[in-house]
This record gives structure tokens, C-alpha cells and sequence, in this order.
């Protein structure tokens, strides 16, 4: 049985390069010390530093950079990537890293069109001339290809998260979407579903306030929260309770029914023009009596509205405080989200500086937070394809993804993808074991396995990997060196020694180095099914 | 005030399964050994939990057919008396609902009318959670009612297999005691890791390995890892070996029951099954999308009943249908209706007492709560008669509470 070294016993003494130590040790230490190490020397850092305490998150020390901190803020921060990538941001340093990463728009954007969405064949004053079948025709062919509009747009999108040199620009897109979470089912506007992606990219590490202007005008919330019924005399209720019960406030934090009531009178004649789906004001539906929210008295409209539930004190941190354990951990203390939270204010709501304080403080490298993430399925799969760098076919991905319960433009309710524990029950974990072998394993065997049990599954899609020649360069050739690199690099948590063992043992049958040239296929098979088994580890789902 | 123990989710992450305690380590043959102890047994009683997502419009399922209130608060989407499936002079199952009928002529169909709880919550969230945790305020702070059931009961050597929720993404809270999640699937077949033919030996040997570090997100993804596959080949091999009589409509709702159904007859010992039904959330149109989730429900259940009944189950075997809350009595300028209160529910089964349970909702207005039915059967008291008088286990340390008990049962 493994021994489990408490926290400072690993801790103190063994900076990664305090004590010379060969090969595979150094490096599996190295992940180790990382994850256990900082925690000792921030506590002591907290204890001392009353102003730092008082603000909640101090920054961490320069010296705790490494390449081990490089991987975690790249996997947090976006979905992963290769050794090459982590070497490369490590080299920027950590204010460097955290800039390049924050502000991701002084780096090229990925060059990929959207996809163009269908006409109705006909014009919509031709409809009401057809008979019933002929109409029904035309609708449901333009419906077929509305669905498929749709689904092209999710392979644009996980292509962008797949292939972006702006990982941040895609995480935050992806969070938002969960955070104001609309969904396909309910708003079977698929351009809509676009426009509203475009809008959480657009402003994904902008300004909160104006993202939150964006959401009361977007159509496919409007449609999706019944705004587009919200009128002068029959107020709706669903947007104003939601915008402040999920998106804004939290439930309880200062508002009441009343504000509720109100506030839905503010947002009525906020609506949506049915053919282009684009954003109406409708004044003759708007309630243009005086309301009174959060205490003040005037004719608010929704976006006036918005702006006073900007101003109340529960907002910022909601907001910060849900940033935080999207990024972070899930415990932060009170202090830390009072800190983040007047960092907001001050700044108006603009997001950068808040994410910089997260991206560069201690807490994010602490053992509180390493490793203590359940992955998401995005995280996972896209994860898996862009730190392996595997060209897999996108359906495939949004196929494994769906199953694992995270499918795009589908939240499951308002509430978005409850995330953490939730992601993980007996069904998603096989989801997530078939997904890496359906990637990795391109036998016939396998394939007709997976082909055989379930026409659902994630069939094998990746072309075949030349493993041999990404870990010839590296120097890289006994089983113990392939297990370790893979690793480190996989892996947020330390392998533990028993499973190291087992792993290595699965490559018994590997070549000498000197044979790789002409045994390469026979490399390459006994690499792709150890790292099938490493990525099956309850390790691998952690982040 | 007993086991509904406050925990974040830290907290319920770190307390382990109970399989293995907090740093312990067994290796899975053990676990295997422990996992087929004494304490659920094949032959006993079952309970099937029927979720019916999204607030189901009660009115629209047992109609107040008499009723004037009725009419004259549902213009667009009432039932009216010549469509209705006449119970009594009162009151008429939604008509699409003969597979219901059929089953309250044959003595085997309890309906409770206005099931409800105190001060109702009618947000989704808030209301599906508090009938999960049978806990009022703060339910997302408490643990799941079965989950509390299956740990009072079944100790530390908690089973995976006692509970199953089958057909949906995430295991329900009911579920989830402060140890135990029992076990979720979609379908028996995809119910495995796939790449057995390939690394299946070293895939066995890592999951046999003595599992250390067991506290945290690490220790709860591995403990329903190694759940996972020590139940995976059992429920195939019994779902497989199951070849159903009876034909079951096409829908989801029926293939997960006869799901259960198949894993019933293979004789495995799970306790409660729990299944879902969705999209009751009609706030527009809703006649049209509530007649077919009636044609549905109706349909599926009788199939299922009919099923256990040609396998000599289903003397064991009770179904309980609920929903987070009715919809309110006035339906809104969209064909539909909104977030209400209490609403029915349903036990199915030769085991119940056949027949219509509590008082026919009171639809004026001055009886209203805030516009919506006001409860008279307090949902715990259902749950307290399944544990004690179905489940054979003691209500009042599970809920929390002592509830009365209803005679619903034969």
C-alpha cells in the first residue's frame, strides 16, 4: 500500500532543486512538491502578511513558478496543451503567462468561418398561400436543416476550443453559456443560439455590466425565459426572477417578490422579431408606469433595470464568487470574495483585473486548488485532443461530450451544468473510460467492438498517432520514462506508485530504442493502449 | 432530530462511500465479497420512484370534471366531461390516461390527491430538491431521502447496487446519503468499459489495485469507479438474459422501465429504482404536449405492470409517481399553465390499497393559496408509509421526523 506523506513532511526542505535527484524521481517529486509543497510556504506567508490577509488572496511568490504551476494555470485557464506549450508559457513567467493568457486579444484569432444559416425557400408571405401539406413540406425540410445549422455550429465551436491560441476566450465563453444558460430545446431559434455564443465571446473577459445590457436585449434568452410574452398588463415573471435569483444576485441576497414584480414590468415590450430573430423594443408593450426596485422609485425600463441590479452589493460577489470556484476551488472564504468582489467595483465590473488577481494569486496554486477539480466533459475531451494533440472528427467529441452529460447549446435547465461531483456517477465514468479508448485504440478488434455494442458510442476517429516520434526528440524510450512523461503531463494529481508499476508493466513488450525504427507500428500500439490506461485512472479525471 | 446531517460538499466528498473508510485501503476482490453480504437479499420488496420532471399539471391528470371552478379557470386547456375517463361523479383520469383505469379497476392503483408540502416553493430547483431531500429549508444542504434509507439500513457495507437510477444524466439527490450514491445507468449494455478486448487485463488489475488516498474529489471518483465496474457485469448479464413477453411503448420513460423490469426478473436485489419522466413544464400550449406525456405515462405503466406480473414480480414490485409541485389553477394567456402547488400522485402495484386517497382539491378562489391547490396530504407521510410499511424500515430517524402514516397500502 502506497504511504501517503502528509502535506509537510514532502513539504519542507524538498524544493524541486534543492536535492539532486535522477530521472523519474526528480520529476515525479517535482509534481508531488508542487502540489503539497506550496501550501506550507503560502500558510506562512499568510500568517506573516496582515495586509495581504486582510485583502484575502495574496499573489504567489515569483520563486514558486515552474514548469508544474505552468501546466495547471494552462489547464484551468483553458483546456490544456501540449509539453511544448506548457514549456513555453513557463518560460514567460507568471505575470508574463497570466497577461498573455488574459489578454488574449493581441494574439491572432483563430480563422474559421462560422457557418451560414438556412433560408426558408420560399418568403414567409408565400407560406400562408400553400395548403396545409405544402406548407408543413417546405417547414420541415427547413427545420432538417435548421438542425443541422445547428450542429455545424457546435463543430465550430469545438474546433475553436480544440485549435485557439486564445484558450481564456473559449473557457469564459463556455462558462457564460452555463452561467446565463439558454437552451436549443426551448428556443429552436438555432441562429439565435449562435448570436448568443457570439455575445459571451464577445464580452467573455470584458466588462460584466455590459454583457449583462447584452443578455436583456438577447433574443434567445428573451425567447427562452418567455420575455417575448411579457407585456404591459400580463407580466411574465420568468426573466426578472431569474436574472436575479441565478444570474446576478443568488437567491435571498437582497431582493424581494416585489422586486421580482417589478422588475418584470421594467422588462416588458423587451422582445425578439420572429424572421431574423433579432432584438425588438416594443414601446406600445412596455409598461411605462413607475416601478419601484430595490427600494428606488422611477419609469425603469430592462436596461435600466440591469443597471440597478448592477449597483447592488450582492452582484459583484455572486459574480466573483462563482469565477472563483470555476477556476479556483469550491471553498473560498468570505475575505477572498469581499476582495475580489471590490476589485470589480472598482473597475466598473471590467473582468481582466479580477481574473489576473485569481490567475496570480497563491490560493490558485495551493494544494487547495490543484489537482481538487473534477473535470468537466469539455475539459476532458477537449483536454484529452489538445495536450495529445489528436486530430479527432468534431461529432465525435460533441457525441462523447453529450454522453457524458455536457452537451452544447443544451444545458440541462436555467441553472446551467451544476458541475463538481455532479459530473461524475457510474454512467458518465465509463462514458469517459470508452471516450479515451475510442480515441486511442484504432485496432479492428476495437473497433468493431465499439461498433458492435452501440451505434451511440464514441467511435474511434482519430487518425493513428507516430507516438515513437513525438518521444524520440525527448530521449524518451524505456517504459518507466514513457509512463512518467505521459504522466507529468496528463495528470494533475501524483501517479501513485502501484499504478506507475501497472502502467510500466503494460508496456513490457515494448521494443528496445534501437528496434523503434523498424518495429514502429508496434511502438506506437503498446503507447496508445498505456495511455488508454493511464486516462482511465480516476486520476485523469481530476484537474 | 437525526441523520440529516448539515455538509458541504467537500464534507460529503471526504466521507467516503463507507465501502472502505477514510484512508483504509481493500483491494476489489474484497469489496466484491463485502458487496455480496447479508443485508439486501433478492425476493423483497422493491420501490420504483417515477419522477415527473418539470410539474406536472395535476388538474389536467385526475380532472375535477363537476367542478365549475375548473372550467371556468382552464377555458383553453380543460378536459371536458365528455373526454374525461369517469372515476366517480366527480372526478375523471385525463383520457389518455386507460392504461391508469385499467389499473384502478384491477385493484392496483392508489391515487392521493393534493400532495403538497408547507409554504410550497414554486421554483423548479427549490421544490424538486425538497421533495429529494424530504428536508423543507435548505434541502440542498441535506442529503438524499433513499440515500439517508439505504445508510440507516444497510450500515457500512453499503451496496452500490441497492439503489439504481436508471435513464438519466446525473444520479438524483434522493439518492445521495452523506456515503452512498447507489448506481446510474442508461442502458445495461453500454454499462461497461469498452475496451476490454484490447487492455481489459490491465484495465482489471488497476481497478484491483489497493486503493490508497481516499478522502477528496480523488477518493469519491474512485469509489464510484471501482462501484461501477464491480456491478457492471451482473447487470448485463441480467438485463441480457431477460426477454420480455409484454410489448412497451416507444419512449424513454418506457425503456427504462422495462429496464428495471429486466433487472428485476434477473433477480438482483436492489432495493428502490428510481426513473424519469420530463417535460412537464407547460406554460404554452399545453394541451397538445400534455396529452402525450398522459398517452405515455399511462401506457408505459401498464406495460411494465403487466411485465412483472407475467414474471410473478409484481406482487413485490411498487411504483411511486410524483412531481415537484401542480400547476396553478388559473392557466395564463399562453394555452398553458404556470408554477403552482400540491398536485396528485400515484402508487401502482397489487400491493396498494386501491382507490382515491385524500380530499378532491378545493378549487375557489378563497381556498386558493396564492391561485394554487393547497396541500392536503403532506408528501413525508407518503414517503414515511413506503420506508416503514414497504421498505420495512423506521421512518422517523430517515425523515427526521415522525409522519403520520397513510393507509394506502393493502
Amino acid at each position: 500500500m502506497m504511504i501517503n506523506f502528509p502535506p509537510r513532511i514532502l513539504g519542507i526542505g524538498h524544493g524541486k532543486k534543492a536535492i539532486p535527484m535522477k530521472g523519474f524521481i526528480r520529476q515525479r517529486m517535482f509534481v508531488a512538491c508542487m502540489s503539497y509543497g506550496l501550501a506550507v510556504v503560502c500558510a506562512a506567508q499568510v500568517a506573516t502578511a496582515d495586509e495581504l490577509t486582510a485583502r484575502g488572496l495574496n499573489r504567489l511568490d515569483d520563486r514558486l513558478w515552474s514548469e508544474s504551476a505552468a501546466r495547471h494555470l494552462l489547464f484551468r485557464a483553458g483546456f490544456g496543451g501540449s509539453a511544448e506549450e506548457v514549456r513555453r508559457l513557463y518560460d514567460l513567467g507568471l505575470e508574463g503567462a497570466v497577461a498573455q493568457l488574459v489578454h488574449f486579444e493581441d494574439l491572432p484569432e483563430l480563422t474559421l468561418a462560422p457557418p451560414t444559416p438556412p433560408q426558408l425557400e420560399v418568403a414567409r408571405e408565400q407560406l400562408r398561400q400553400m395548403t396545409e401539406q405544402e406548407r408543413m413540406e417546405v417547414l420541415n425540410r427547413f427545420r432538417r436543416l435548421e438542425r443541422e445549422y445547428l450542429q455545424n455550429v457546435r463543430i465550430w465551436w469545438v474546433r475553436r476550443m480544440v485549435a485557439t491560441e486564445r484558450p481564456l476566450e473559449e473557457k469564459l465563453t463556455l462558462f457564460w453559456h452555463g452561467h446565463f444558460a439558454s437552451d436549443y430545446r426551448t428556443v429552436e431559434r438555432p441562429e439565435a443560439m449562435y448570436r448568443q455564443n457570439e455575445l459571451f465571446r464577445r464580452h467573455a473577459a470584458g466588462n460584466f455590466g455590459r454583457l449583462l445590457h447584452g443578455v436583456v436585449r438577447d433574443p434567445a434568452m428573451l425567447r427562452y425565459l418567455d420575455n417575448h410574452r411579457n407585456v404591459a398588463g400580463r407580466p411574465n415573471e420568468n426573466l426578472a426572477r431569474e436574472l436575479m435569483e441565478l444570474f446576478t444576485m443568488g437567491e435571498g441576497n437582497g431582493y424581494t417578490e416585489r422586486d421580482i414584480a417589478e422588475g418584470a414590468r421594467a422588462l416588458t415590450g423587451y422582445s425578439f422579431q420572429r424572421e431574423d430573430v433579432s432584438f425588438v423594443f416594443l414601446p406600445r408593450l412596455h409598461d411605462r408606469n413607475s416601478k419601484t426596485i430595490f427600494g428606488q422609485t422611477g419609469r425603469w425600463d430592462g436596461d435600466q433595470f440591469a443597471d440597478l441590479i448592477l449597483k447592488q452589493p450582492a452582484t459583484a460577489r455572486f459574480i466573483a464568487r462563482k469565477l472563483f470556484v470555476y477556476f479556483v476551488h469550491d471553498q473560498p472564504s468570505e475575505e477572498m470574495i469581499d476582495a475580489l468582489a471590490s476589485q470589480l467595483r472598482e473597475h466598473d465590473y471590467d473582468l481582466k483585473p479580477l481574473l489576473k488577481t485569481l490567475f496570480t494569486s497563491a490560493e490558485f496554486y495551493s494544494s487547495a486548488a490543484r489537482g481538487r477539480q473534477i473535470k468537466s466533459p469539455a475539459e476532458l475531451v477537449i483536454g484529452t485532443v489538445r495536450t495529445l494533440q489528436i486530430n479527432a472528427e468534431p461529432n465525435a467529441l460533441l457525441q462523447a461530450m453529450r454522453g457524458m452529460g455536457q452537451e452544447l447549446f443544451n444545458p440541462p435547465n436555467v441553472r446551467g451544468w451544476e458541475g463538481g461531483a455532479a459530473w461524475i456517477n457510474s454512467n458518465s465514468l465509463f462514458a469517459r473510460q470508452n471516450f479515451v479508448a475510442g480515441l486511442l485504440i484504432s485496432d479492428q478488434a476495437n473497433r468493431d467492438e465499439f461498433r458492435r455494442r452501440d451505434s451511440m458510442m464514441v467511435r474511434p476517429t482519430a487518425t493513428a498517432v507516430d507516438w515513437a516520434s513525438r518521444l524520440e526528440p525527448e530521449g524518451i524510450s524505456t517504459p518507466e520514462a514513457i509512463v512518467d512523461y505521459f504522466a507529468r503531463l496528463m495528470l494533475a494529481v501524483p501517479l501513485p506508485d502501484e499504478k506507475r508499476a501497472q502502467l510500466t508493466a503494460a508496456l513490457t513488450d515494448l521494443p528496445e530504442a534501437t528496434a523503434w525504427g523498424t518495429q514502429r507500428r508496434a511502438v506506437n500500439r503498446q503507447v496508445a493502449r498505456m495511455l488508454v490506461l493511464m486516462m482511465t485512472l480516476p486520476e485523469y479525471q481530476l484537474n | 432530530m437525526t441523520t440529516i446531517s448539515i455538509a458541504t460538499r467537500r464534507e460529503f466528498l471526504t466521507r467516503g462511500l463507507g465501502l472502505v473508510g477514510v484512508g483504509a485501503a481493500l483491494p476489489q476482490f474484497l469489496i466484491r465479497t463485502a458487496l455480496a453480504g447479508p443485508n439486501a437479499q433478492p425476493g423483497q420488496n422493491v420501490l420504483v420512484v417515477l419522477q415527473l420532471s418539470g410539474g406536472n399539471d395535476g388538474l389536467s391528470t385526475v380532472v375535477p370534471y363537476a367542478d365549475d371552478n375548473y372550467h371556468r379557470a382552464r377555458r383553453a386547456t380543460r378536459i371536458t366531461a365528455e373526454e374525461v375517463l369517469k372515476i366517480d361523479r366527480h372526478l375523471g383520469f385525463h383520457p389518455n390516461l386507460n392504461g391508469l383505469l385499467d389499473l384502478l379497476d384491477d385493484s392496483q392503483l392508489s391515487v392521493l390527491q393534493g400532495v403538497g408540502y408547507p409554504n410550497p416553493n414554486r421554483s423548479h430547483f427549490q421544490s424538486m430538491d425538497i421533495w429529494h431531500a424530504a428536508e423543507l429549508a435548505n434541502p440542498r444542504r441535506a442529503h438524499g431521502w433513499l440515500g439517508r434509507y439505504a445508510e440507516r439500513m444497510f450500515g457500512d457495507s453499503i451496496d452500490p447496487e441497492l439503489a439504481i437510477a436508471v435513464g438519466n444524466d446525473q444520479t438524483p439527490l434522493a439518492l445521495q446519503g452523506a456515503n452512498y450514491s447507489g448506481l446510474s445507468l442508461q442502458r445495461p449494455e453500454t454499462f461497461r468499459f469498452f475496451g476490454e478486448s484490447t487492455v481489459g487485463e490491465n484495465y482489471n488489475k488497476l481497478m484491483e489495485l489497493e486503493q490508497s488516498n481516499m478522502a477528496d474529489e480523488l477518493g469519491y471518483v474512485t469509489r464510484t469507479a471501482v462501484a461501477a465496474n464491480a456491478a457492471s457485469e451482473r447487470i448485463r448479464q441480467l438485463a441480457a438474459r431477460y426477454r420480455s413477453t409484454v410489448s412497451y411503448p416507444r419512449s424513454a420513460l418506457a425503456v427504462s422501465l422495462q429496464t428495471v423490469a429486466g433487472l428485476i426478473a434477473g433477480g438482483l436485489h436492489t432495493r428502490v429504482y428510481y426513473v424519469f419522466q420530463g417535460g412537464y413544464d407547460t406554460h404554452a400550449g399545453q394541451r397538445l404536449r400534455h396529452d402525450r406525456l398522459m398517452r405515455d405515462l399511462g401506457d408505459a405503466l401498464a406495460a411494465f405492470q403487466k411485465d412483472l406480473a407475467a414474471q410473478g414480480n409484481a406482487d413485490r414490485v411498487l411504483t411511486m409517481a410524483f412531481s415537484e409541485f401542480g400547476r396553478r389553477v388559473q392557466e395564463n394567456g399562453s394555452q398553458g399553465t404556470d408554477h403552482g402547488a400540491a398536485g396528485p400522485m400515484f402508487l401502482v402495484g397489487p400491493g396498494v390499497r386501491a382507490g382515491i386517497l385524500g380530499e378532491r382539491p378545493n378549487l375557489s378562489s378563497r381556498a386558493l393559496d396564492r391561485g394554487d391547490v393547497r396541500f392536503g396530504l403532506d408528501f413525508r407521510s407518503v414517503y414515511a408509509t413506503m420506508l416503514e410499511k414497504w421498505l420495512g424500515a423506521p421512518s422517523g430517524p430517515i425523515l427526521g421526523e415522525q409522519f403520520p402514516l397513510l393507509d394506502c397500502l393493502a
